[in-house]
């Protein structure tokens, strides 16, 4: 009952999971915001037929 | 109201023309349902008494499966051939193509049932008879809760990559309410527990029926949009 | 944006830890459970915040069927996915609660069962989203599951504790001492604030993200 393993993988995991998640978030932004800002230059241009 | 009932009846009519035009569809259901029984008494081992008990549940985990492989070609038909735009330009209601392919898939599934329920009443050792309207009640509710919320899916998935999996995918889970409900109120009328409890489980697969159905015709006309 | 959500980021942040250091350190031990059952002021406070985010998903899924704004869409695939993250936590932290308490990972109790399921149909969500192609269609069957889903929920969750009510008494009730109460509400305050900040930045990515897909030059 007072075996402190469930305590420390409970709260780990849920602090693990909302770092992660987070960060998830910010680098896809990242990487999203990097496509939009290269793209935004030649959309209607030349490429597309 | 009446338009309704008459289109609903002409796309009920046209597919359960088809299925006993050909009469495969509803044969190899039949098997497999049986089959699906078989394996899991082999996968249970021969004892008696634990298959007794466990038949309501083998009964309708075989039901829903057989049920869910053969969903999946609920709009097929019509999708191969076209029909499926055909029906959506078709000026009446798509709650008619609702309704018509439910009662169709609840025909065939009871069709099914009626050969299953004395199978199993043969397999696992049980007399059926005595209770043959109590199940035969609970088997319209089950398969009716089923084909309401399995014929919705399969319109849904119908033009979704990887259907053949997302249909069970999103079925089964919906369905565990009904599960529960059926399968106690078949045991329990198997196992001559308290009336009580079965008649409360009938209480719920109703609720589940209605309130599944209201949200599932309502809503449909918005699955067939274009 | 980026401003205000960056605050409410350090806040809800900060109000994470505390709520955590509180529950780990400050709140004196169960006298029945023990330490163990610090475990539930996180894992409460997470169901919580699962059911707003798919209440939520329901709102935005009647809005989208009614207005057709993609926006709507957008908003309910957010909470979809941060939801289905805190089911996740939740099945997890009350497997984790349950073990030193009933001596085994699972219990057929009638709320983890129903948490167990309500994964499984949201996660389904994100599966058929993920097979279409295109947004509007995506944004339709997905209103229509977000729908359907949430009416599910009640009777799940009746259904399945009539089940293990038959079959056995059901299981404790987590009832908390009052004393303990504040902690558990500040732990409430903090995953709220958390899902908030969530939304806002998961939802401005899901914007950039359609941006892009409709930039796509495939798309005739």
């Amino acid at each position: 009952m007072n075996n402190p393993f469930y305590l420390v993988v409970g709260f780990g995991i849920t602090w693990a999971a909302f770092v992660w998640y987070t960060w998830r978030i910010s680098r896809r932004t990242r990487a999203a915001a990097s496509e939009l800002a290269g793209r935004g230059g030649d959309t209607g241009r030349g490429a597309a037929s | 109201m009446s338009d309704l009932w008459r289109r609903t009846w002409a796309i009920l009519w046209k597919d359960l023309l088809i299925e006993l035009r050909t009469k495969q569809a509803l044969n190899a259901m039949v098997f497999f349902a049986g089959l699906v029984l078989l394996l899991f008494s082999f996968a249970i081992g021969p004892n008696p008494d634990l298959l007794r008990e466990l038949a309501g549940g083998l009964l309708w985990v075989a039901i829903v499966f057989t049920g869910t492989v053969s969903l999946g070609r609920s709009f097929q038909s019509e999708e191969l051939a076209g029909g499926l735009q055909l029906m959506r330009l078709y000026p009446g209601e798509r709650r008619a193509i609702f309704l018509g392919k439910l009662l169709a898939n609840l025909m065939l599934l009871l069709a099914v049932e009626v050969v299953l329920f004395p199978v199993a009443g043969v397999l696992f050792q049980i007399n059926m008879w005595p209770n043959a309207w109590g199940l035969t009640g609970i088997a319209v509710l089950g398969s009716f809760g089923f084909s309401t919320v399995g014929t919705f899916y399969a319109a849904l998935t119908v033009h979704l990559r990887a259907r053949e999996l997302m249909l069970p995918l999103l079925v089964f889970p919906a369905l565990i309410p009904l599960l529960l409900a059926a399968v106690n109120a078949t045991g329990g009328l198997i196992l001559g527990d308290a009336m009580g409890q079965v008649s409360g489980w009938l209480r719920l697969l109703v609720a589940y029926d209605v309130i599944l159905f209201v949200v599932c015709i309502w809503i449909f006309p918005i699955v067939l949009e274009e | 944006m980026s401003g205000g959500g960056r605050a409410l980021g350090w806040v809800a942040f900060a109000a994470l830890l505390v709520g955590s250091f509180a529950a780990l350190f400050i709140v004196p031990a169960d006298a029945a459970q023990g330490e163990v059952q610090r475990i539930l002021y996180i894992h409460v406070p997470s169901a919580w915040v699962a059911m707003l985010a798919f209440f939520i998903v329901f709102l935005m899924s009647a809005l989208y069927l009614v207005q057709r704004r993609l926006r709507w869409d957008l908003i309910a695939a957010s909470a979809v996915e941060i939801g289905v993250m805190f089911t996740g936590l939740t099945l997890a932290l009350g497997m984790l609660w349950g073990k030193p308490t009933w001596g085994v990972w699972w219990v057929w109790d009638p709320r983890l069962t129903t948490t167990a399921i309500l994964f499984v149909i949201y996660v389904g969500y994100l599966l058929v989203r993920s097979v279409s192609e295109d947004p509007d269609q995506r944004a339709r069957w997905s209103a229509v599951i977000g729908i359907v889903a949430f009416v599910q929920v009640p009777v799940v969750y009746l259904s399945v504790f009539w089940w293990r009510s038959i079959h056995q008494p059901p299981s404790s009730p987590r009832s908390m001492a009052s004393e303990f109460f504040l902690v558990l509400m500040l732990n409430f305050a903090a995953f709220t604030l958390f899902y908030i900040y969530l939304m806002m930045r998961r939802y401005r990515l899901a914007k950039m993200e359609l941006e892009l897909e409709l930039k796509e030059p495939s798309r005739e």
